[in-house]
């Protein structure tokens, strides 16, 4: 940031004159013990649970236990300069990052602060990073679609705004991708994303941040980060920073969207905290609290209706709905979903879309395992036609996974169950999508349309990839109208239909692939 | 320091009802107050961790440096120490005077305010804070002074874990992150 002179001492008058100046009163403690980014503070007899306490050094920490003779708190940050016998001051503030539109297109920390270099944040709204999620009262059911962008996932495991979708895999299958596509997917349509890195790699963020910019998506997109090399305090507090922040929007009757990138690195910094705060372990030593770790904070991702939203902006919004949808992951160690964290997760969840490594190297991209993956609300949120459109894929998919079992063993198959396995062959085909190219409504009910109407039947399997990509450069260029009317109502009818047909008809005729 | 807080608690809480029944407060805090300092003393400490003294020589050596200090020994506090030396808990007598003069204090109502100030305080300034802070604290409080010349003005008032500081040292402080933000 350039600064003239003049500017500067403007500046410094500016500061001075805001700052408040009066006697403090405040209770105070002396650090005891100092270890692991872990302090044990004698004294702090009035500090609450969860309150932010001060160090020296303008360094924060939370109090997390309440003992008798001392209080055990996390230090948010570094704590080289924080030593024995250090006065730890209340502020009887609960920990808060700062919010709103100014946040859109940069990367921070778990505290709201910058790191991407871009200079300080011009935002001077701040929220409490804990928040009540919202009551029965205040909500309002799903029953708009967030579309992802991926036909597989839009057509099988639809999800709504507000709604909590788990993606569930082992590593390696292509879960961030998911969640990249679908953040690149909502460009355009208003939708706010925040993206939350929870113990990932520097460089895998930054990878992140590349591709969203390369894609134009980062102008909607608040990216959160907690490194591996972050401390597992800032780890810990980071998807309640990020969910904070897209509750902002969703407080103002906006809809956001946010990934949680991953909650089970997360679950492990809870982990280390608690027990370096000799929290008794409980299953695979994670405390007792891991449930409500993850429940408390999905549960802050909700529609609520425009009452709420009225009310929540003192009446500057009215008549608009608000929306904080959440794609938390999960990472399972060898498939095993059965774990203590994902059993957990998956059940708080309104559904999961389970990735399987199996499905990935076999070249099945995204590996959207479609006989456990499911979609709880999704469905009342879907658009008409790919609702319609969509509804045989599932069951095509499902029929195809039981006959290839047994289709290994016969090798006389009747005519019936040939065509079963040939259409379920098509139908995996067809779910391939390839990364950072997420679809519309359109061009999606048009791939499915050519599906179920048998179009694909006398395609070769392994051109059906390039036939489906042809088939929609080719409406596109031809029948570029239909498309937009599509998208634009979403509506189905036999008029659409027989629209699709002829375009479709017309591309077999006169198109290559 | 904090480390004997747990152990100190049963010992400090039944010698105080013991005083308070027999109405000897003062002389046992008295007491325990010499008894803390002289087994604070490194070279008491040092005595603590002989493994080759017995508990009774222990006693009988602690309770020889609390006569020449000029502590009148009742058979009670006698006792006492003959007790911490059997358990090995000599140790924790400073933490068990703190908790002592802690739970008189709540007892009497009374809380020991320190004032640490640039300047030496004028007796009409005492009062002043003394009869304030008696009211917020709805407590006797008994003031004690320090005159510390790095608040450069102003002064810190602490009682307990409540710290008021109206220093301009603390204020520049302030001022410095306000300014770094």
């Amino acid at each position: 940031m350039q600064l003239n002179p003049s500017e500067i001492s403007e500046l410094i008058k500016d500061r001075i004159k805001n700052f408040e100046g009066a006697a403090e009163a405040r209770t105070e403690g002396t650090v005891v013990s100092l270890m692991d980014g872990i302090a044990r503070i004698h004294g702090l007899a009035e500090v609450m649970s969860g309150e932010m306490i001060e160090f020296p050094g303008n360094t924060y920490g939370m109090a997390l236990n309440l003992e008798r003779d001392s209080v055990g708190a996390v230090i948010l940050g570094d704590y080289k300069h924080i030593s024995e016998g250090d006065t730890v001051k209340c502020t009887g503030r609960i920990l808060e990052v700062p919010v709103g539109e100014a946040m859109l297109g940069r990367v921070v920390n778990s505290l709201g602060e910058p790191i991407d270099g871009k200079g300080p944040i011009e935002s001077d709204i701040s929220m409490p990073i804990e928040r009540i999620a919202p009551g029965v009262i205040e909500r309002q059911s799903v029953s708009q679609p967030m579309q992802t962008g991926l036909k597989a996932i839009d057509a099988m495991v639809p999800v709504g705004r507000g709604q909590r979708e788990l993606i569930i895999g082992d590593r390696q299958t292509g879960k961030s991708a998911v969640a990249i596509d679908a953040i690149i997917n909502q460009k355009g349509t208003g939708i706010k994303c925040v993206y939350v890195g929870i113990g990932q790699k520097a460089s895998t963020i930054a990878n992140v941040v590349r591709k969203l910019e390369e894609f134009g998506a980062m102008e909607h997109t608040i990216v959160v980060a907690a490194n591996a090399s972050d401390s597992a305090a800032l780890q810990y507090i980071a998807p309640y920073s990020g969910c904070t922040m897209g509750e902002y929007f969703r407080d103002r009757g906006q809809d956001a969207l946010i990934i949680y990138d991953d909650l089970t690195k997360q679950a492990w910094a809870y982990r280390q905290v608690s027990l370096l705060l000799r929290r008794p372990p409980g299953r695979e030593a994670y405390p007792g609290d891991v449930f409500y770790l993850h429940s408390r904070l999905l549960e802050r991702a909700s529609r609520i209706n425009a009452d709420e939203v009225e009310r929540l902006t003192n009446g500057e919004v009215k008549g608009k709905t608000g929306s904080l949808t959440a794609l938390p992951i999960i990472e399972t160690q060898g498939g095993d979903v059965s774990a203590f964290v994902p059993t957990n997760v998956i059940s708080i969840t309104d559904g999961q879309i389970f990735l399987e490594s199996d499905l990935f190297n076999a070249g099945i991209r995204p590996a959207i395992n479609a006989g456990l993956s499911v979609s709880r609300v999704g469905g009342a949120a879907q658009t008409k036609i790919i609702k319609k459109l969509g509804g045989g894929i599932r069951l095509a998919l499902a029929q195809y996974r039981e006959l290839a079992a047994f289709a290994q063993f016969a090798s006389d198959l009747d005519e019936f169950t040939r065509k079963q396995l040939e259409r379920g062959q098509r139908v995996t085909e067809l779910m391939k999508q390839s990364q950072y190219s997420p679809m519309n409504v359109a061009e999606m009910g048009v791939s499915l349309y050519a599906a179920n109407e048998g179009f694909l039947d006398d395609v070769d399997v392994n051109k059906i990839v390039a036939f489906e990509s042809a088939m929609i450069a080719h409406i596109r260029s031809n029948n570029a109208d239909l498309l937009e009317q599509i998208n634009a109502e979403g509506d189905y009818n036999d008029d659409i239909a027989a629209a699709i047909g002829k375009a479709i008809e017309d591309f077999k005729a006169n198109g290559v692939y | 320091m904090s480390d004997f807080d747990t152990v100190a608690r049963p010992y400090a809480r039944a010698l105080f009802e013991l005083a308070a029944d027999e109405n000897k407060l003062q002389q046992w805090q008295d007491n325990l107050q010499q008894a803390a300092l002289i087994a604070a003393d490194s070279d008491m400490h040092a005595m603590f961790e002989q493994p080759a003294m017995l508990s009774s020589e222990l006693a009988e050596l602690f309770l020889s440096v609390t006569a020449a200090a000029g502590i009148e020994a009742d058979a009670d506090f006698s006792n006492l120490i003959s007790l911490l030396a059997d358990n090995d808990r000599l140790a924790a007598l400073p933490a068990i005077n703190q908790q002592f003069t802690t739970l008189k204090q709540e007892a009497e109502g009374a809380i020991e305010v320190m004032v640490r100030s640039a300047q030496e305080l004028t007796a009409e300034q005492r009062d002043k804070i003394a009869s304030s802070m008696a009211k917020r604290l709805g407590k006797e409080v008994s003031i004690t002074t320090e005159i510390d010349a790095s608040l450069i003005a102003g002064a810190i008032v602490t009682a307990g874990d409540l710290v008021i500081d109206g220093s301009a040292s603390g204020q520049m402080q302030k001022l410095t992150i306000a300014l770094n933000k």
